[in-house]
């Protein structure tokens, strides 16, 4: 009887054994199959391209060089590790990090680039000699996007494991790892005794799969029933996964560190936080640091405690050398060897986090959150840290000393493709916040009359750059019956004015006059077409820019006419990578002719008009002429908001300034963001803006005086842009005496020489 | 190799618009790029019209236009229009990329885009009549296959 008890119980401690181990077992098959781990998604700036004959400021160079968290050395001798550099005045010697770039994969390597003038004169292999015609450099991290959890690591595979960190790591926590079953009854033994001692639960004798079953299943708290579950879980993963398997996962998930909230998971990124290298580059004392840290990660942080982290450390290379793993003279070099800790964690904040908000928004449009934050995207945008650096300078210098509470958003884009280069949200660019740039709608104020000047040009049969219009005064009536006189900024009427002089002055009158006469429905339609349709209701108003936008939206706006007429969906995304390599999305340019080229090229022509000599003639002040930069001057009722949007040959800015709480702030579109604007564009490279001819566009000589078309001898006959068809066919032979005499005189010019495309509207078409 | 720097074309440029405007009978000085001789003006006479664009191609655009043809070409379109990509990040105005780009979009099938680069391209192209041929015959293809056949009718003229 006592028998069969016996074997029932057994039978039954059986079953439980068994029944609490297939749970487990199934657990940890679950955990296997899906995803291991929740990695942040990575967000990198536009990797940057090095070539002969680039445009590249030494300074600012250097500054990104710095953001991708590349160290200075003191020469090229120096550089015994990737992500180095060494400056002198301008040569760059570089020791480039090894990076996948989705449709490239390099590996680390060394080069030497001269600068000269701002400009790059050679690109070298540094080892062989041989010229490159590009190199392309690992990206800056613009931000990381963290799982819940705040874990963040960087896989590795056991292939990209350097051996003696593998085989160290086994010496010091596991010596038994490839010969136990995942408990090493010994120990387990050994520290009973111990504790019993003691009186205390002082001692583990976990094995390295206890301690991954640990932190992957079960709490960190310390009590009987999760030791046993962790002696079960062990004992499933080991009857799973071989060795190395277990040994890789274990580098990948076992915590080494804090950074804030940031939990630092795993070998390859505590190589990097802490030493700033590959884990493939650790040095043998590094590696025995890190080993060591892994009995007590912040008492042995080698940042907060260096004395107690050196200690373990030694001891951690002692018992590599009593294991044979570090011969006794490498035992020597590597205890002498310092601590070499980096000294900030590079990755703790986004530089840019205005931008990363622009990012973040994008892709939430498409992916949900916990995907975003877990999947491990690598994310490759649009920034250029060069522009966004220049732009958050430009905006800090300009408000330095001015009133704390005047506020900014600015973007910038490039002119060919309309990819969003930097972003700026607010007057401090590191906080973060309300995003200005997105979110800050305020009236555009005279930022709206390209489109009311353009759906005139668009009417050749009716208007051309030289039509009159009346600036006399004009009284609107509005639809509740009310009468809306609007003023002229300088508070003058000016008479019948040109198209041309109407625009470059930003006369207001005469815009309302034309806007009413084409029709608010015709400049509704033309603001659509540009990429932004003001909502309803339309009011006359609106011809001097009530219409509400954000400077994004303004920026869409002013890219279709930037970019001839095309209108361009603007992307701060590239392309999104999985972590295996395989590519996501791919947000490629499209284009979509929305508007007569002929008429953005005379509107164009008008815009570079306003900079040479109209209300954004202050321009000059930051940007040679030569740039031939067009843009419009913005100010709002009361000085409220300060716009300024304009374009060069190769970039596109939008700058808003104003108040949060809407009240005055004092500044014009020429006082403001004018300024701002010159201040961006004079740092960074840009390309004169030479407009292309389209097609249907012809030139004709014009009497300024009468609009009549003339000869081209007289002296104050100016050659006009018209739609192919809009010449005046009104005919007037110039008078004797303005004729330029035909010979002997021609040698000395009668004006100063133009000094830059726009001089020949000058002084003409008064 | 050597590059011509972009500092040396612009003084090339300068030093063009300064011989320019040297000459006779300049009227109200217009450093004026694209007169069309049809305007019969005395300057179009006088002045040398200079070719607008007729620039050669700064070397590393020469390399990622070489560098996506034999992307193109080995069957790796995507790949192509990728590398094209970065070219217009360094010079926008090159009207042989954006041709490339229409070029790839109309083997893609995506023939409003095709349209749309090769109209592009063709506003860039004013100093290269042969360049602007083959986008009209892009655009032509194009509004073919979308069933629009009498503009591609007169696409296609254009491009003979």
């Amino acid at each position: 009887m006592k028998k069969k008890i016996l074997i029932f119980v057994l039978m039954g401690c059986t079953a439980l054994f068994l029944g609490y181990f297939y749970k487990f077992n199934t657990v940890v098959q679950e955990r296997f199959q899906g995803r291991l781990w929740e990695l942040p998604a990575q967000i990198y700036a536009r990797p940057l391209e090095i070539y002969p004959a680039m445009h590249l400021v030494p300074d600012l160079f250097e500054k990104e060089l710095i953001l991708m968290g590349y160290r200075q050395k003191k020469d090229w001798k120096g550089l015994e590790n990737p992500g180095t550099y060494a400056r002198m005045k301008n040569t760059f010697d570089l020791f480039c990090r090894s990076f996948d770039f989705g449709d490239d994969q390099v590996d680390a390597r060394r080069i030497r680039l001269r600068i000269k003038n701002n400009q790059v004169v050679d690109v070298r292999n540094a080892k062989s000699g041989a010229g490159r015609k590009m190199v392309r450099l690992d990206p800056v991290v613009v931000g990381r996007f963290y799982p819940s959890s705040m874990e963040d690591r960087v896989l590795i595979s056991l292939a990209q494991l350097p051996p003696l960190l593998a085989k160290a790591i086994v010496a010091v926590e596991d010596r038994t790892f490839y010969t136990h079953y995942g408990i090493d009854p010994k120990s387990i033994l050994r520290a009973i005794v111990v504790n019993l001692k003691k009186k205390s639960l002082s001692q583990g004798a976990s094995t390295l799969t206890q301690q991954l079953a640990k932190n992957f299943f079960l709490t960190r708290k310390k009590s009987l029933v999760r030791k046993i579950n962790e002696v079960f879980m062990a004992g499933a993963l080991e009857l799973h996964f071989s060795k190395d398997q277990i040994l890789e996962a274990y580098m990948n998930e076992v915590y080494l560190g804090q950074d804030g909230k940031r939990a630092i998971h795993g070998f390859g990124l505590a190589a990097d936080f802490y030493f700033g290298k590959a884990l493939a580059d650790l040095a043998p004392q590094e590696m025995a640091l890190l080993v060591g840290m892994l009995k007590g990660p912040s008492r042995y942080n080698p940042r907060a405690h260096p004395v107690r982290a050196k200690e373990r450390r030694d001891l951690v290379l002692n018992l590599m050398a009593a294991q044979k793993l570090l011969s006794p003279s490498s035992l020597k070099r590597a205890l002498s060897a310092p601590l070499d800790v980096v000294e900030k964690p590079r990755l703790r904040h986004s530089p840019f986090p205005y931008y990363l908000d622009l990012v973040k928004r994008q892709l939430l449009k498409e992916y949900n959150e916990a995907d975003l934050r877990a999947m491990g995207l690598r994310i490759f945008t649009t920034l250029d840290p060069q522009v966004q650096l220049a732009a958050e300078q430009a905006v800090a210098g300009f408000l330095e000393k001015r009133d704390k509470r005047i506020q900014t958003g600015l973007v910038v884009t490039s002119r060919a493709s309309n990819e969003i280069q930097a972003l700026v949200g607010g007057r401090v660019s590191g906080k973060g916040g309300f995003n200005r740039a997105l979110d800050a709608r305020r009236p555009m104020g005279s930022l709206v009359k390209p489109a009311i000047y353009f759906t005139a040009l668009d009417r050749p049969d009716m208007y051309t750059m030289v039509s009159r219009i009346s600036d006399n005064p004009i009284k609107v009536k509005n639809s509740d019956g009310t009468v809306w006189q609007p003023n002229n900024f300088d508070r003058k009427f000016h008479g019948n004015v040109t198209l041309y002089k109407a625009l470059v002055n930003s006369y207001n009158v005469c815009t309302v006059r034309l806007g009413m006469d084409l029709g608010l429905d015709a400049i509704t339609d033309t603001l659509g077409k540009m990429g932004q349709a003001p909502p309803k209701p339309w009011l006359p108003s609106m011809l001097l820019g009530s219409i509400e936008m954000s400077p994004v939206q303004v920026a869409r706006i002013y890219h279709t006419l930037a970019s001839g007429g095309f209108y361009t969906p603007a992307r701060a995304i590239r392309v999104i990578y999985t972590p295996d390599g395989e590519r996501l999305q791919r947000y490629q340019l499209t284009i979509e002719q929305r508007l007569n080229p002929g008429a953005v090229f005379l509107l164009n022509k008008i815009l570079q008009g306003v900079v040479a000599q109209g209300t954004g003639k202050s321009l000059g002040k930051w940007v040679s002429s030569d740039l031939a930069v067009a843009g419009k001057t913005g100010t709002s009722n009361g000085y409220r908001d300060s716009w300024f949007a304009g374009f060069s040959g190769s970039r596109l800015a939008v700058v808003w300034m104003g108040r949060d709480d809407n009240r005055p702030c004092g500044l014009t579109g020429a006082t403001g963001a004018l300024q701002v604007f010159g201040r961006l564009m004079s740092k960074i490279p840009n390309s004169p803006l030479v407009l292309a001819v389209p097609e249907n566009v012809e030139w004709g000589i014009i009497d300024p005086e009468t609009g009549a078309r003339t000869d081209g001898n007289c002296s104050d006959a100016v050659s006009v842009p018209f739609i192919r068809g809009s010449v005046p066919e009104r005919y007037r032979p110039c008078a004797r005496n303005s004729q330029v005499q035909e010979k002997g005189k021609t040698q000395l010019p009668q004006k100063p020489k133009p000094t830059n495309l726009m001089d020949w509207l000058k002084d003409v078409l008064k | 190799m050597k590059a011509f720097s972009s500092i040396q074309w612009t003084v090339f440029i300068i030093i063009l618009f300064f011989t320019a405007s040297c000459a006779d009978h300049r009227v109200a000085s217009i450093p004026q790029t694209h007169l069309p001789p049809e305007i019969g003006s005395p300057s179009s006479n006088t002045v040398p019209a200079p070719h607008p664009r007729k620039k050669s191609r700064p070397p590393i655009l020469d390399t990622l236009i070489s560098k996506a043809r034999k992307e193109l070409n080995s069957g790796h379109p995507d790949a192509a229009f990728q590398t094209l990509e970065r070219a217009l990040n360094i010079d926008g105005q090159d009207p042989l990329v954006w041709h490339l780009m229409a070029k790839i979009r109309s083997m893609q099938g995506q023939y409003g885009q095709a349209e749309s680069l090769a109209r592009k391209s063709n506003t860039l192209s004013a100093g290269s009549p042969s360049l602007k041929k083959k986008n009209w015959r892009v655009i032509a293809n194009a509004l073919e296959k979308q069933g629009r056949s009498q503009e591609s009718n007169l696409a296609r003229q254009k491009s003979m």
